[in-house]
């Protein structure tokens, strides 16, 4: 049953997360909105990896990628290396206090960022400028609250 | 739709080279993919069948923005609208005068265009479509347009809105289609300086307010210029204005000048663009 619930509960942040991604913000501000839906895939591969496995991240990132009419396979690709370094690490990064957390899940976001640049470099696109190196780093700073929020929900739908 | 987690089944201790296996297959799944979406439109199907099933979620993400909307335009006193309809009129009656002289000019151009054994201006057709206030890929500028494949988007197609060129139609869905600005760093457009008829291409900046025009030799611009499209290329109906000369600044010694140029149209503002159809001909081939 709880294990039903904790599903529901991946299914409902992402869709929150896609909610914050896809809210308009005035432009200068735009650079700083981390990457919400990475930030969800994080908490819950590291903390219930029997729900994210490979392909959740798949085919969440299949879903973001048509609807923001990318090519498919861009926020696949990036989200799939998410999950799979976060999986790689969980177990030391699950002793780790909430802040030295903070910094791995930010270098997977920044890893991340350089996976989608050698995207748009492989699309013939132009590079973004140094603002886009700005929401990794955001995320970063976030990261405690989101896992506390997110750790505080799951616990409350379990018991 | 997620595949089931194999993880379940996996012992404890599920050794590393099987997550690794599945890393790699996944990777080269999605490099597929890429590469298939790059190259043409094999994967419309699967895409369109995505789209659909997702578009609920855009609708739950508008829902807020489209609220707020339509509470400010339910406050809006009688006096306001009262003052502003005023001014619609007037303006009204403006454009109809000018409408008037535009159409005996028209006229006699199409005459003269006989006369020199011209190809007759194309007629163009426009649809009003409203853009959707969703954020899509801060990179690149984008918009998501309400309107697709079944109303008879094409890709490609040209938008406008009443002051001049907004950009154009990148990807199309059944329901919705992607828009890229004339101001997204990877577009290019044909213009021509009215003033003097020098072509060049406006490449847009990555800002909405202004647009780069690269290699201008020595007197073909200066600022305070309109900008209008060339019709070359053949995807923008030649001379619909496009952006406004601001500042001219010289290449280095390679004996060009970059000049900046503000685009006429309103790209961070717009909530409705038109459409544009080469011909009348395509709306009614539709059922």
């Amino acid at each position: 049953m709880s294990a039903r619930r904790d599903r529901w509960l991946l299914w409902l942040a992402l869709v929150v997360a896609y909610l914050l991604s896809a809210l308009p913000l005035p432009s200068g501000l735009e650079p700083l909105r981390p990457y919400w839906p990475a930030l969800v895939l994080a908490y819950f591969a590291i903390e219930a990896p029997e729900r994210v496995g490979l392909g959740t991240a798949f085919a969440v990132g299949l879903m973001l990628d048509v609807l923001n009419g990318k090519l498919l396979g861009e926020h696949a690709l990036g989200l799939v290396f998410v999950t799979y370094i976060l999986g790689r690490v969980r177990l030391r990064l699950r002793f780790f206090p909430v802040w030295r957390q903070a910094f791995a899940v930010g270098a997977v976001l920044l890893n991340d960022r350089i996976v989608t640049l050698w995207i748009a470099g492989a699309a013939g696109r132009t590079l973004p400028d140094w603002r886009w190196w700005i929401a990794p780093l955001i995320g970063m700073l976030i990261w405690p609250w989101i896992f506390l929020l997110l750790d505080r929900l799951r616990h409350r739908v379990r018991s | 739709m997620p595949a089931p987690s194999r993880h379940d089944t996996h012992p404890l201790f599920a050794d590393a080279t099987s997550a690794t296996v599945r890393l790699v297959v996944y990777v080269v799944l999605a490099i597929c993919l890429m590469v298939a979406d790059h190259r043409g439109a094999y994967l419309e199907r699967v895409r369109d069948g995505i789209d659909l099933a997702l578009e609920p979620l855009r609708w739950l993400a508008m829902a807020p923005i489209h609220g707020t909307r339509r509470a400010a335009a339910l406050l809006v006193s009688q006096h306001e609208l009262l003052g502003e309809r005023a001014r619609l009129e007037q303006e009204l009656l403006m454009i109809h005068v000018q409408l008037n002289r535009f159409a005996e000019i028209e006229a006699e151009n199409a005459r003269l265009r006989a006369l020199l054994g011209a190809v007759a201006r194309e007629d163009l057709r426009a649809q009003a479509v409203d853009l959707l206030a969703l954020n899509l890929d801060p990179q690149s500028h984008r918009m998501m347009l309400a309107a697709g494949r079944r109303d008879g988007v094409f890709e490609g197609q040209v938008l406008v809105d009443g002051d001049g060129v907004v950009g154009q139609v990148d990807r199309v869905g059944v329901m919705r289609s992607v828009a890229v600005l004339i101001s997204d760093p990877d577009h290019a457009l044909p213009v021509k300086v009215v003033r003097t008829g020098a072509r060049l291409i406006a490449h847009g900046s990555g800002r909405t307010d202004r647009l780069r025009v690269p290699n201008v030799l020595d007197g073909q611009l200066q600022p305070g210029d309109l900008l209008v499209t060339s019709g070359l290329g053949g995807r923008f109906p030649a001379g619909t204005p496009v952006a406004v000369v601001e500042d001219l600044s010289a290449d280095g010694e390679r004996g060009f000048a970059t000049a900046l140029a503000r685009p006429t149209a309103a790209l961070d503002r717009a909530a409705q663009v038109l459409l544009l159809w080469p011909s009348g001909d395509v709306l009614e081939e539709l059922p």
